[in-house]
């Protein structure tokens, strides 16, 4: 699983552009996606201008295959359609995960804004300061958690 | 006028863009709601019995737990690839937190740092002469010295936060203002 980028949404815009263009239909799944996250048009606009940027100067990350979009769309799906106690948990649990192994400052700032664009910045942060006592450990962490995993030195 | 309203009925919901394109409308991994999610969370959890079914792909990470009695992929039939977390095998690095009395919830134990601990008592004695946030702040500042936030950091300001009333928004506001 590799970081593509900085929110959920940026990673399923390079998946989208893995084989350097854009479909009709990834520029749809892109919409599902978009909404499954919550985020307004500008907000959206944002995250492509700034991938359009990168583009433009050949620095942009690629996913490696078109296919892992749907995949990916699935995950943020599965998490914005489970029950609030559900998401919340596993996003708590990610936290307290990563404290056993430790926090880097780095790992904090970049996790938090990957859960910020999940809408579940609230129990990750008080999993990982143990806000509300200690949450246990996950064993099994949902893909659309993989690159904050990741960040966090889990994966 | 009817005429109008009756064409209108017909266009409402029948023309699809995508379907005229032969754009395929939804993705097209099957998303057929199962309670996948709920395996990743323990049966003591409190999980509502009305929850949407859920499928998703997941990645499975080896945790350095002993209880091996809820294997989410067992449950689901899923494979993933296996990653071993940082930590040894064999201790919990949070199982210390994790006491059932309530009251020793958030004792400190950590002798591993001996810096943070004498920060306090140097704190302490500041604290007549600046607010609470502001002790809780120089605090807060200690605990990424080493790079790395842990356990007994984190217990520590937690209690801190207790003894200071310092609500938990006002600490990750804190935090997000010493990060920059």
């Amino acid at each position: 699983m590799n970081i593509l980028g900085e929110t959920a949404f940026a990673h399923g815009l390079a998946l989208a552009w893995a084989d350097e263009r854009m479909t009709a239909n990834e520029f749809y799944q892109l919409d599902v996606l978009q909404e499954a996250l919550g985020l307004s048009d500008s907000e959206r606009a944002i995250i492509e201008s700034e991938y359009e940027g990168l583009l433009s100067e050949g620095k942009a990350r690629l996913g490696d295959s078109p296919t892992s979009l749907a995949k990916w769309i699935d995950s943020v799906r599965a998490l914005s359609n489970a029950h609030q106690d559900i998401s919340s948990g596993l996003a708590r649990r990610l936290g307290a995960t990563a404290l056993r192994v430790g926090i880097t400052r780095h790992g904090w700032q970049g996790a938090s804004v990957w859960m910020e664009q999940l809408g579940l910045i609230a129990p990750f942060a008080e999993g990982c300061w143990m806000e509300g006592g200690v949450a246990p450990p996950l064993k099994a962490i949902p893909l659309a958690f993989a690159p904050a995993a990741k960040m966090l030195d889990l994966l | 006028m009817g005429l109008m309203d009756e064409e209108e009925e017909q266009n409402e919901g029948e023309i699809d863009p995508f379907a005229e394109l032969g754009v395929q409308t939804s993705p097209s991994v099957d998303i057929s709601s199962s309670d996948a999610l709920e395996s990743f969370l323990d049966d003591d959890d409190d999980v509502p019995e009305e929850d949407e079914n859920i499928t998703t792909e997941i990645v499975e990470i080896i945790v350095d737990e002993e209880d091996d009695d809820d294997d989410p992929f067992a449950a689901l039939g899923v494979g993933g690839p296996s990653v071993t977390l940082a930590q040894g095998p064999e201790v919990d690095a949070l199982a210390a937190f994790m006491d059932d009395d309530e009251e020793e919830e958030f004792q400190v134990e950590s002798p591993s740092e001996p810096e943070i601990q004498k920060a306090v008592e140097d704190d302490s004695q500041k604290v007549s002469n600046m607010d609470d946030k502001g002790a809780y702040k120089l605090v807060l500042q200690t605990v990424w010295v080493d790079g790395v936030l842990d356990p007994g950091e984190v217990s520590l300001l937690a209690r801190r936060r207790d003894e200071l009333g310092i609500t938990f928004e006002e600490h990750l506001e804190l935090v997000r203002e010493m990060l920059g």
